[in-house]
């Protein structure tokens, strides 16, 4: 269920931050990081300070109203004003990205940084109020990927864990680092994914064992997918499938992840 | 937001702290353009505890640049916050002015 949020306040300079303010909390709503906390914070103030300068040609034109729509991941940012001036982006010159500082026209800048930091940026008029539709997408940060081990965030807090190649004491040292990174970094939830090892070794079977105790005391939850039949048979032979959460498929992994929780 | 202006021979040092917005950056314009009234025209800007800035604040770097290079100056910036580096960054200006990450090299530099 998405959560509606709604600032109405006059368009003046000095109401500027608490525009920002509002959608930074909004933002932080909807689990982004403080980059992108950021850069919701400043499309809104740029967007806002281009409807007191353009729509209402200064300060004591009139209201602005911002309807924020929030889903976990996503934030879609209304912005309404009833200004007489349609602000067209296009008619503002164009900011030159320059080499040389003399020609840099810094003019068009607030629009380039709104174009930067949104993923969509739509604007529709007609002849009662402007409206600026802006969203924003939580991007799925990646950790330092070593070659031989993917590392993604494939959901909000759940993380997908990829080796590559044989699960033996070369690759299970590297597996031990990761995971230690991920557990120190607070990561708890995740999947490894199994569909390009090809072997798995006791030492590569203990690692796993331990991810699943470290995981399980700080209430995170571990998931193995795509196991080849060979792997499977190690892990059945040992009677750890009973023990760990293994699925056919990474989604349904992931579905085990979500329901536990 | 606070700006401490310190002079070091012919090199001004500002060290800027809070928030540059649309509400502060025409008080640091002023800042700039005294600045110009009274020659001095190699400047470094230190940005470590800038909280917040917008496009309004890049224009008046981007103008004080301008207007010190035509007086053969130039302004250095010198351990931008994050945010300062970010926002640079997606207006592609970390190529236009010269980022330092210690004082000493940015007074040496002129």
């Amino acid at each position: 269920m998405a959560e509606q949020r709604q600032l109405n306040l006059p368009g003046f300079y000095n109401r500027i931050p608490a525009f920002v303010n509002f959608a930074g909390e909004a933002a932080r709503a909807a689990g982004f990081n403080d980059q992108e906390v950021f850069h919701c914070q400043l499309a809104i103030d740029e967007a806002c300070t281009n409807i007191i300068e353009h729509a209402y040609a200064g300060e004591e034109g009139g209201d602005i109203e911002i309807i924020c729509s929030i889903e976990s991941g996503t934030c879609i940012f209304t912005l309404i004003d009833k200004g007489p001036v349609q602000f067209e982006p296009q008619k503002i010159t164009p900011y030159n990205q320059s080499e040389v500082a003399d020609q840099i026209e810094p003019g068009g800048i607030g629009v380039h940084l709104i174009r930067q930091t949104m993923d969509s940026v739509q604007y529709k008029f007609s002849d009662k109020q402007n409206e600026l539709t802006l969203i924003k997408y939580h991007h799925a940060t990646t950790l330092p990927t070593d070659l031989e081990i993917e590392i993604s965030e494939i959901e909000p807090d759940i993380w997908c864990i990829k080796p590559i190649g044989r699960l033996d004491s070369n690759l299970t040292g590297k597996l031990d680092t990761v995971l230690q990174e991920m557990f120190s970094n607070n990561i708890v939830n995740y999947v490894i994914d199994f569909s390009r090892v090809s072997y798995i070794s006791s030492r590569g079977l203990k690692t796993l064992i331990n991810a699943r105790l470290s995981t399980h005391e700080a209430n995170g939850k571990l998931a193995l997918c795509n196991l080849s039949s060979r792997s499977l048979s190690v892990f059945e032979i040992s009677g750890l499938d009973q023990v760990f959460m293994i699925s056919d498929s990474c989604l349904n992994a992931i579905q085990h992840i979500v329901v536990k929780q | 937001m606070e700006v401490n202006i310190t002079t070091l021979a012919d090199v001004s040092l500002l060290q800027i702290s809070g928030r540059i917005d649309s509400s502060s950056a025409p008080d640091l314009g002023t800042i700039f353009e005294n600045l110009q009234h009274e020659k001095r025209y190699r400047l470094i800007v230190e940005m470590s505890d800038v909280e917040y800035i917008n496009s309004a604040g890049l224009r008046e770097l981007v103008e004080a640049l301008k207007q010190c290079k035509t007086e053969g100056g130039n302004v250095r910036i010198l351990t931008p916050s994050e945010k300062v580096y970010d926002v640079l960054d997606l207006s592609g200006l970390t190529t236009i002015f010269d980022i330092y990450r210690n004082e000493a090299d940015a007074v040496a530099s002129f």
